[in-house]
């Protein structure tokens, strides 16, 4: 499938036929080119043409790396980011993105945050104040009254699940609401909360290193002292087993 | 008061010249008792109490009393909510201060709690979550979200729940998860309290249901560092890893693990595994640590440590002692984490993969892990191949829990 709409993608004539230089396109995403690299040969960004002296990339590629760091955004492993980029179109690539941009930030305050989410969720609220036993509450004494439950939230969308498929995707959510003028909107960057107000800035996009955490990964498993065996994450399923056997066999030979 | 302190200890102070070695970092965080009377942080708490139909009898009986204490031990400074949910979530008590006539109004109140339906958890919960955070405290803000069974009503799916409880944990509100007896998922309850910054507790028999309220409000009024989090610069070539599956993220060449409000007289350790690059004799690789936390008036406090590790030849590097006991704590939370996996694992009806995963955590690391530890281990995996109780889920993902959070 991911082949499929590659291929399209080779021989699409984009609107824009921007193409970029490798280092043209880190720029513009804001992307290390070493991380252009490791993002094609771990198949989520379809890979350049190469036909010229310069390995090209289009338009496509660059929406495809913000996507990509939308995604990371929401918390994505790498892998479940490669299986919902392989099944997209270019077009649909666009599309996604295009939705997202007019995405108003998630809000900043924890109550907002809950309001949100229930007013997703299912429309009219299930709050029951005055359910067996609690009929006629009283106000609390010496106190303002209770903020009223603001029922019936204002509806977004259908349900969470199965709806379109941005929703799905749990990127953000699909409708703007209209009350929040964009100068408040929360940089998502930013902590919000006493966390944001005490983590110490972060360092401008230039300082990092990309996808340290992302290369590939050996577990050194120490055998006895001076003795280690190196086994690489993920083993493939095939050597898992015989990996294990190995394990459990020179625990036994070193168990003195 | 005395200030809280971080340290890093590895089992080996020399690496290799030749080739990368692996070492195991060991940071403490040890936080004073109290010593003279001082001010505790207000409290900014939603009690979000089940009362399904299964919460019928006794165990309704003892969250009332639970409840009871807590508002006890509150006073003017706190804030308390009460939501108690089943199919449907009725706010008992929007977010107040607790003076004393509040206090009588609210213990009434929660007398007069039945037990109802079905159990929408995540309601009750998120409505607690609202209810403190119309009103944050410079202190601490935290939903106490208790179940005897599962989240069957309202959003029922448990990476959505985990996400929401990050976020609301972003936004200042912290949740900490009891679940009572055997049918709630304990998979879901740790998850929340972990990813929401709080604590999770395993309460077996409803009548543990007062004490472990009680637990979870000592740390709550004893707490002097408030969302607390330990950074660390990676050196360039330097991998670093966190054991225990704790929350932390990595912006370029830093590792930060988020520790959430430290209580007076507590301990944490974090165990870090380090793979350096080689390099030249007499050079060294220096790791930095940085404890960062707000203290009750919400100052940024930070404390550093550091950790050097020089290069040697490879020879000499083998000669050098061990600390064997660091390793042992380490393998405990390594062994932990992969009995948290093979329980997930489990629960789903993987059996075979459940068992495999802790097989091989067990050989790796029967090395330097304590052999009764091994063993209690071992015997879970065997266990896990016929499926287990409910109750030994409960047991095992506490027990698992505890140790990769290594609080004391």
């Amino acid at each position: 499938m991911a082949a499929r709409h590659w291929d399209r993608h080779a021989d699409m004539t984009d609107t824009n036929d921007q193409v970029y230089r490798i280092g043209e396109l880190a720029e513009a995403a804001g992307v290390t080119p070493r991380t252009i690299r490791y993002y094609t040969a771990e198949g989520l960004l379809p890979p350049p043409d190469s036909r010229g002296a310069y390995a090209l990339y289009s338009a496509d590629h660059l929406r495809r790396l913000k996507l990509i760091a939308r995604l990371k955004e929401a918390y994505l492993p790498l892998s479940e980011i490669r299986a919902i980029l392989s099944g997209l179109t270019p077009d649909e690539v666009e599309a996604l993105l295009a939705q997202h941009e007019h995405t108003p930030a998630a809000p900043s305050s924890a109550s907002d945050y809950v309001a949100q989410v229930l007013a997703e969720r299912s429309g009219p609220r299930a709050i029951a104040e005055g359910r067996a036993g609690y009929t006629g509450r009283a106000q609390l004494p010496s106190q303002p009254a209770a903020p009223p439950l603001q029922t019936p939230r204002h509806m977004v969308g259908a349900s969470s699940h199965g709806g379109d498929f941005f929703n799905a995707l749990r990127v953000g959510r699909a409708e703007p609401a209209p009350s929040q003028p964009p100068e408040v909107a929360q940089r998502s960057e930013e902590q919000p909360g006493l966390l944001g107000r005490i983590l110490p800035r972060r360092r401008p996009a230039g300082e990092r290193r990309e996808d340290a955490a992302v290369e590939e990964r050996w577990r050194r498993v120490t055998l006895a002292p001076g003795v280690e065996l190196h086994i690489r994450d993920p083993l493939p399923e095939r050597l898992q087993e015989r990996v294990r056997q190995l394990l459990e066999r020179a625990g036994e030979l070193f168990a003195e | 008061m005395a200030d809280i302190t971080l340290t890093a200890e590895c089992e080996r102070r020399l690496v290799a010249v030749e080739v990368s070695s692996q070492r195991t970092v060991e940071w403490i965080i040890a936080v004073p008792e109290l010593t003279e009377r001082r001010t505790r942080p207000p409290l900014n708490l939603a009690l979000v109490l089940d009362r399904s139909g299964s919460m019928h009898g006794d165990k309704l009986r003892f969250v009332q009393q639970a409840a009871r204490h807590v508002l006890g031990a509150l006073d003017e400074r706190d804030r308390v909510a009460i939501v108690a949910y089943d199919d449907q979530v009725t706010l008992v008590a929007a977010g107040t201060r607790v003076t004393d006539d509040v206090r009588r109004e609210l213990l009434r109140r929660i007398d007069e709690l039945r037990p109802g339906g079905m159990t929408d958890l995540a309601g009750g919960w998120l409505e607690g979550c609202r209810q403190i955070g119309d009103e944050l405290v410079e202190g601490v803000n935290r939903a106490l979200l208790l179940t005897d069974g599962l989240a069957n009503r309202g959003i029922t799916d448990v990476e959505e729940l985990i996400h929401h409880a990050r976020e609301l944990r972003r936004r200042g509100v912290a949740t900490s998860t009891f679940g009572v007896g055997l049918d709630f998922n304990e998979q879901l309850l740790t998850a929340l309290a972990e990813q929401g910054g709080g604590h999770f507790y395993y309460i077996e028999r409803p009548e543990q249901i007062p004490d472990v309220f009680r637990q979870e409000l000592g740390e709550l009024l004893t707490v002097v560092g408030r969302e607390a989090f330990l950074t660390i610069d990676v050196p360039r070539g330097v991998a670093v890893e966190v054991l225990g599956d704790l929350p932390h993220e990595r912006q370029g060449e830093q590792l930060r693990i988020f520790l959430g409000d430290l209580a007076a007289g507590e301990r944490r350790a974090i165990y870090t595994r380090v793979l350096t690059p080689p390099d030249a004799p007499g050079t060294s690789v220096v790791l930095r640590g940085e404890l960062g936390y707000a203290d009750l008036d919400g100052r940024a406090i930070s404390v550093e440590a550091q950790l050097a590790l020089t290069y040697a030849r490879e020879a000499e590097v083998l000669l050098a002692p061990i600390y064997k006991e660091l390793l042992a704590r380490a393998s405990e939370v390594e062994l932990a984490t992969a009995a948290a996996r093979a329980l997930r694992l489990e629960r789903a009806g993987q059996r075979e993969e459940a068992r495999s995963t802790l097989v091989q955590a067990l050989a790796a690391a029967a090395v330097y892990a304590p052999a009764q530890v091994t063993a209690s281990y071992s015997e879970l995996a065997g266990r896990m191949e016929q499926g287990l109780s409910e109750a030994d889920r409960k047991q095992a993902q506490f027990a698992s829990y505890k140790t990769r959070q290594s609080r004391g």
